[in-house]
């Protein structure tokens, strides 16, 4: 009876413990994958030829990219409106009170973003304050800065060939991160524009992993 | 069973069955040294989960605890030799990044292994190095801390004289430029005591604020995440998480802040996988030898400790054993009512299970930013009921003395 209870404790650690299944055998028949086994180390970069399981048009159309809804066909000059609305809300900390308050830089506004109280300034006006980037213009409503973008390829749609696009994108983080910078589309692009991905919280973005445009609900890493 | 005959005196068949069957499962499961056969079927199983896909995809499969949520729905759609195996490997140069340096072509260099058969040591080895190098999710907005020592120290990132800054690295991007990338160790290492620990969770870290800024704002929408948490749910709700201190992950059962996915090497690997696919936005995927080597290195960070003695252990039992179970101190799931506090990921479409997972108690002496949302300090904090923080109120009938017995304890696992 000992000898029994004893065999049957055994058995039950071994089936408490997460490792047992992979010892026990009986697995599917080997589907080796060499590219994953017997690389040194130097596997190839990123190239065009994957493919994108998410893609739903290539976006082109006898080898004319199709003009997406989102592109930058000039440069847009950005105005100097911010908002001279008064600070309201009640935060409990933050680095101004009103707009006079923030005086280390251009057009300063004071604005409050989760009861924080913080000034905001302007980077730039055009895309020549931004030597090659984009000058990203503030919001409608005049609390967000104008803001040098540091990433992307073009400046506007004639930097990208004839009959190109530049268009903005989402940054890695999706819409927390907002528009980063600008690309040029491509023939091999997976996406034009937000409609060709799905709907629900899918979006068209640039890819710079393999340098065209995927269709992404891309958030923080984790 | 002549050493368990004396203290079990006294004892009915059933408790001895109970205590027998723990002792085992300590022994089985972790609680000595690994032997050269446990070491052989550890490597086998590394070899299988890297050239057989239905053996990965398996691992998968067994791994998810809700196959209805969007987190396995898209591992169930996607994970298959013809989606996401059939990505391009990527595995690009990188270069640590530096403040205020220029990243060099003659610096940099993808990782690099030999070839197979591998040794545990082997892959340990190139894990570390990935876990500090791979660039596991490009993020341009990082730029903003690498300006300067002060950005770094404003924004939680560590600074290494020998690993660089926050876990950093450029990364060579097909049109040729340099693209800023965060690593493991981006959130998952900090600077303690003057040095720098891998795995720990990185309770300075200001991911959102650097959005922010990268936005021209001090502050934006993900700057309520605070520091130490971070959003990693795309399901449309705010709903930041702390970043979870990786070196008792070996204790783990289950992972995920939901205890979405069982836990075991082989399922570790695949879940690192895809995290670093989707965080490519499903465009390129890593090489397998890459997070199998990455799995085993997270699994060597869980240091063995005896059991503590004393009073504690008895409080222990009676206020917390029932979900944080020894050896790994850690459990399933708990419900999001029983456990009491903030339900927001929890509930996530994305990767909710209907409840939080117990997390190993390896450690947590010295670990920051508590529970799922990282609303409570530390663990003074967590057993103090004069806190703010909602939920987990285990403990809190506790006397002072008793208190004081548990804090021992739990502070020596």
């Amino acid at each position: 009876m000992k000898h029994l209870l004893t065999a049957l404790l055994l058995l039950t650690a071994l089936v408490g413990c997460g490792d047992s299944d992979y010892s026990s055998g009986g697995e599917t028949t080997s589907n080796a994958t060499s590219s994953n086994s017997t690389s040194n180390g130097t596997a190839s970069n990123a190239t065009s030829n994957g493919t994108a399981s998410n893609a739903t048009s290539n976006g082109t159309s006898n080898g004319t990219i199709r003009e997406p809804l989102k592109h930058r066909p000039d440069e847009v000059a950005c105005d100097d409106f911010r908002s001279s609305e008064p600070v309201e809300g009640d935060f409990i900390e933050g680095e101004c009170e009103r707009h006079e308050d923030c005086q280390d830089g251009a057009n300063g506004r004071c604005v409050i973003n989760r009861d924080f109280a913080m000034c905001t300034y302007d980077q730039c006006f055009a895309d020549a304050d931004c030597g090659d980037s984009v000058c990203r213009c503030g919001d409608d409503q005049g609390y967000g800065p104008n803001v040098c973008l540091n990433v992307g390829n073009c400046l506007v749609d004639s930097d990208c060939g004839d009959g190109g696009y530049c268009s903005p994108t989402f940054g890695e983080c999706g819409d927390y991160s907002g528009v980063i910078g600008f690309y040029c589309h491509t023939a091999e692009d997976a996406c034009i524009d937000d409609a060709d991905c799905g709907g629900g919280s899918n979006y068209c973005a640039f890819n710079p992993s393999v340098g065209r445009w995927m269709c992404s609900d891309s958030h923080c890493a984790g | 069973m002549d050493v368990l005959r004396l203290p079990l005196r006294g004892v009915s068949a059933a408790a001895r069955a109970v205590l027998l069957s723990l002792l085992l499962a300590a022994v089985g499961c972790g609680g000595e040294e690994e032997g050269p056969s446990e070491e052989a079927a550890l490597l086998e199983q590394g070899r299988r989960y890297i050239e057989e896909d239905d053996y990965a995809r398996a691992a998968l499969e067994r791994s998810l605890v809700n196959p209805d949520n969007g987190y396995s729905q898209l591992r169930l759609t996607s994970y298959t030799p013809t989606r996401w195996g059939a990505l391009p490997l990527w595995n690009p140069p990188v270069v640590p990044a530096r403040f205020g340096e220029e990243p060099r072509e003659g610096e940099s260099s993808p990782l690099r292994w030999s070839e197979g058969p591998w040794t545990r040591e082997a892959l340990i080895a190139l894990g570390r190095e990935a876990f500090l190098r791979y660039p596991t999710q490009l993020a341009s907005y990082v730029e903003e801390g690498l300006e300067s020592p002060e950005a770094a120290a404003r924004f939680g990132l560590w600074e290494s004289a020998g690993e660089g800054v926050g876990g950093v690295v450029w990364a060579r991007l097909p049109d040729g430029s340099w693209g800023a990338s965060l690593s493991c160790a981006s959130c998952h290492a900090a600077v303690r005591d003057g040095a720098l620990v891998l795995g720990v969770n990185n309770d300075r870290l200001r991911l959102g604020d650097m959005i922010g800024q990268a936005s021209g704002l001090s502050s934006g929408p993900a700057s309520g995440w605070g520091a130490g948490r971070v959003d990693v749910t795309p399901d449309g709700a705010e709903n930041p998480v702390a970043i979870p201190d990786l070196r008792p992950l070996r204790f783990q059962t289950h992972l995920h802040r939901t205890g979405s996915v069982r836990n075991d090497p082989v399922a570790l690997a695949v879940r690192l996988e895809t995290l670093i696919i989707t965080s490519h936005g499903e465009a390129v995927r890593p090489p397998r030898v890459v997070t199998w080597a990455m799995a085993l290195f997270l699994w060597s960070l869980g240091e063995e400790a005896p059991a503590p003695e004393g009073e504690g252990a008895a409080v222990f039992a009676e206020a917390c054993a029932g979900c944080h179970r020894p050896p790994g101190y850690s459990g399933p799931p708990v419900r999001l009512d029983v456990v009491g506090t903030d339900p927001a990921v929890g509930l996530s479409a994305t990767r909710g299970t209907g409840g939080y997972r117990a997390p190993s108690l390896r450690g947590v002496g010295e670990r920051r930013l508590l529970t799922a949302s990282g609303a409570v300090a530390d663990l003074e904090e967590l057993l103090d009921p004069r806190r703010e923080a909602r939920g987990h109120r285990f403990g809190w009938a506790l006397s002072e003395a008793e208190r004081a017995a548990l804090l021992a304890f739990c502070r020596a696992l």
